[in-house]
């Protein structure tokens, strides 16, 4: 992968948080993390819908174990 | 899952209102300028409503019907339950004493029966009808998954299914069998008898205890039925002398099918009823010392049994052994779709009579032990460890390691590398808090017989630590992992793994350091896991491919840490450059595919996204 190249970083984030999801389940802790690096990206492509909604999720998941 | 659908669907019912502001206001720049335009936007939009509500169907997964097993008779009791569960509301109990053939007829109903339902669920009762249901792997629901963040408890989790249930029952044709149901009274039972299904209930108890008052009563099967009964387990015709031998037996044991099927294959023993037979049933039947082990090791599995294949590995039991106790019916063994192989499983009383008889115990049931957790580890299984399964291979795993942490509360120290991994099953699949008791419990009994300054305690310490840091107990994980390194820094080495434990231990060092922002902490803490791990494979003589494996895959997580740090340290380059040969190096590794490989790619993706 080259620098900058943020589609493929995207394919990347969003193969990892699949994979994390099939293997480990909603529970596992690096789910979080894998959405905070999706939607980093998404942030830097310019994506603002998708990267809010999934920030909205990373603040309501969050919220709801305080 | 719920929170989760409402996000979606609220972006969903957002993204709708705007093609409608975008249809209203079509001169204005958001708006449509063209019909085509519309029309693709609107189709779009249809296709992630119907993706969404694709994701959101919730089917449920049958149990699969049962291969062919010995059977006889009954056509009365059959014809009954299939009466009963068409006329009456309720479910259709069948109780009697043990042994005499309640879960059999219930099985043969589903084998006879069983093609015009949808859906056939057939649940071994356990512990409590909310751990029933609840279970993913027996009640499998698509698109639905036990998640304390979005359930907060088991038995809020327990209601959702049991709705789904309920609907589930409404749309289609269920037929639901809970087996060996011997509780006097559950706090759930009013709901799930009242599920809109077909259900059968198999239970030693009277239902009256219960406030159901049609149950079938299962009883001896009828003077007319035992000619097919015996042609079930016996070749050849019995003689007028075999046949009053057994008449008279018969008549003795009033007709008991499991004391019948015992003569059948033993017919040198004579017992004179239930109690004797499961008191006496290993005294008189001369067992080998194979045959007693396996027995020993099958009477601590759970009710539903064990995959044969699974057992054989774990076990050491030979195929001949198994074969002599499914050949004399002290083991029985019917196929499992789901597992694809044939299940072991013992009678409740022949697994009662086992336990108390051969008495499991860590010490007489270490190979098994052991042997399970290679099995878990991935020493012996040609799919690799845990941490490689998906969740829902995992899943099948869970009940084993239950009735193993059951069977053994007071884990064995010496046996504490294999102890520790049924505790690892437990966190990867989200048990914390069982997976806490028992990593607590291990670490004690460690400390207790090796001391506070041994090598196993310092490992035992790391794990725990480790159960902390899965849960996301950051304090505790600090305080275990600490102690861990300390132990480990501190003892003289007591076998090869030390130099790989103790590495283990710097790397999470490092990681706690490098969360806290000390970078320069972090950096000395990897570099001295870096350099212990060096060492780890010049300690053998003969290095295999295995210890090779394992070596490898230690320096790449400890260089992965590494090129974290320094990342964050701002040494992009040297960060990039290791990161990139760990990737190329070990994606093209097959021990590096299935979940490892998430671990490899996200500093990648960092690396993309944020230098």
């Amino acid at each position: 992968m080259e620098k900058g190249k943020y589609e493929e970083a995207e394919a990347c984030a969003r193969d990892n948080m699949e994979r994390a999801l099939l293997y480990r389940g909603r529970e596992w802790k690096d789910i979080q993390r894998g959405r905070k690096q999706l939607a980093d990206i998404l942030f830097l492509e310019g994506k603002m819908e998708e990267a809010q909604r999934l920030c909205d999720e990373i603040m309501g998941e969050i919220k709801g174990n305080c | 899952m719920e929170k989760k659908k409402n996000y979606e669907q609220e972006l969903l019912e957002w993204q709708w209102e705007q093609i409608k502001l975008r249809k209203k206001y079509r001169t204005t720049p958001p708006g449509f300028q063209d019909k085509e335009m519309e029309h693709r936007v609107v189709w779009r939009w249809k296709e992630d409503v119907a993706r969404f509500r694709k994701k959101c169907r919730h089917t449920l997964i049958s149990s699969e019907i049962f291969s062919k097993e010995p059977f006889a008779g009954r056509d009365e009791e059959l014809f009954l339950i299939k009466k009963s569960l068409e006329e009456q509301s309720g479910p259709v109990v069948l109780y009697g004493i043990g042994g005499i053939g309640k879960s059999a007829l219930a099985r043969e109903y589903i084998r006879r029966y069983g093609r015009p339902y949808d859906h056939i669920l057939y649940l071994s009762f356990q512990t409590t009808l909310q751990n029933l249901i609840s279970d993913d792997f027996d009640v499998c629901i698509s698109n639905l998954q036990y998640d304390k963040d979005v359930y907060e408890s088991k038995r809020k989790y327990f209601f959702a299914k049991y709705k789904l249930l309920k609907e589930i029952g409404e749309k289609g044709k269920l037929l639901v069998v809970i087996d060996d149901f011997n509780a006097e009274r559950d706090r759930d039972m009013k709901e799930i008898f009242s599920l809109p299904c077909h259900m059968i209930v198999t239970t030693r108890r009277n239902p009256s205890v219960w406030g159901i008052h049609q149950g079938i009563h299962v009883e001896a099967l009828r003077k007319d039925e035992w000619t097919d009964f015996v042609r079930c387990y016996h070749r050849e015709e019995f003689t007028g002398g075999e046949w009053k031998d057994f008449e008279a037996y018969r008549k003795k044991v009033q007709g008991h099918t499991l004391l019948m099927q015992q003569k059948l294959k033993n017919p040198e023993e004579n017992f004179s009823g239930i109690g004797e037979f499961q008191r006496d049933l290993f005294k008189r039947i001369p067992l080998k010392k194979e045959q007693k082990q396996a027995m020993t090791y099958l009477s601590i599995m759970p009710v539903q049994g064990i995959p044969r294949k699974m057992f054989l590995t774990i076990s050491g039991v030979s195929e001949q052994t198994l074969d002599q106790l499914t050949g004399c019916i002290l083991v029985q063994q019917v196929y499992s779709g789901s597992w694809q192989d044939e299940m072991l499983f013992l009678h409740p009383i022949i697994a009662k009579a086992a336990r108390e008889i051969f008495q499991p115990s860590a010490d007489n049931c270490r190979q098994l032990i052991r042997g399970f957790g290679d099995y878990l580890r991935g020493d012996e299984a040609e799919q690799g460890c845990a941490w490689d399964h998906i969740y829902r291979d995992n899943q099948k795993m869970e009940s084993y390691v239950f009735a193993f942490i059951k069977a053994f509360p007071k884990p064995a120290p010496w046996l504490a590398e294999a102890f520790d991994e049924l505790v690892t099953l437990l966190w990867i699949q989200g048990y914390y808090k069982e997976a806490e008791q028992y990593s607590k419990a291990l670490y004690e009994s460690v400390e207790e017989y090796y001391g506070e300054c041994h090598q196993i305690t310092g490992w035992m310490a790391l794990r725990l630590g480790a159960v902390y840091h899965n849960s996301r107990s950051y304090e505790q994980s600090k305080e275990w992992y600490t102690r861990g390194v300390h132990i480990l820094e501190s003892c003289k080495p007591f076998n090869k793994n030390h130099p790989q434990w103790l590495a283990s231990g710097y790397y999470k060092a490092a990681r706690l350091l490098w969360h806290e922002g000390d970078m320069d902490g972090a950096k000395e803490a990897i570099d001295k896991g870096l350099a212990v791990q060096s060492g780890f494979l010049e300690g053998f003589e003969e290095i295999t491919e295995s210890l090779v494996i394992r070596n490898d895959r230690s320096m790449a997580y400890l260089l992965l840490e590494k090129g974290r740090i320094l990342l964050h340290r701002g040494e992009i380059d040297e960060a990039e450059r290791i990161c990139q040969e760990l990737f190329r190096k070990y994606s093209e590794k097959p021990v590096m595919e299935r979940f490892r490989i998430n671990e490899f790619t996200d500093p990648g993706v960092d690396g993309e996204g944020k230098v």
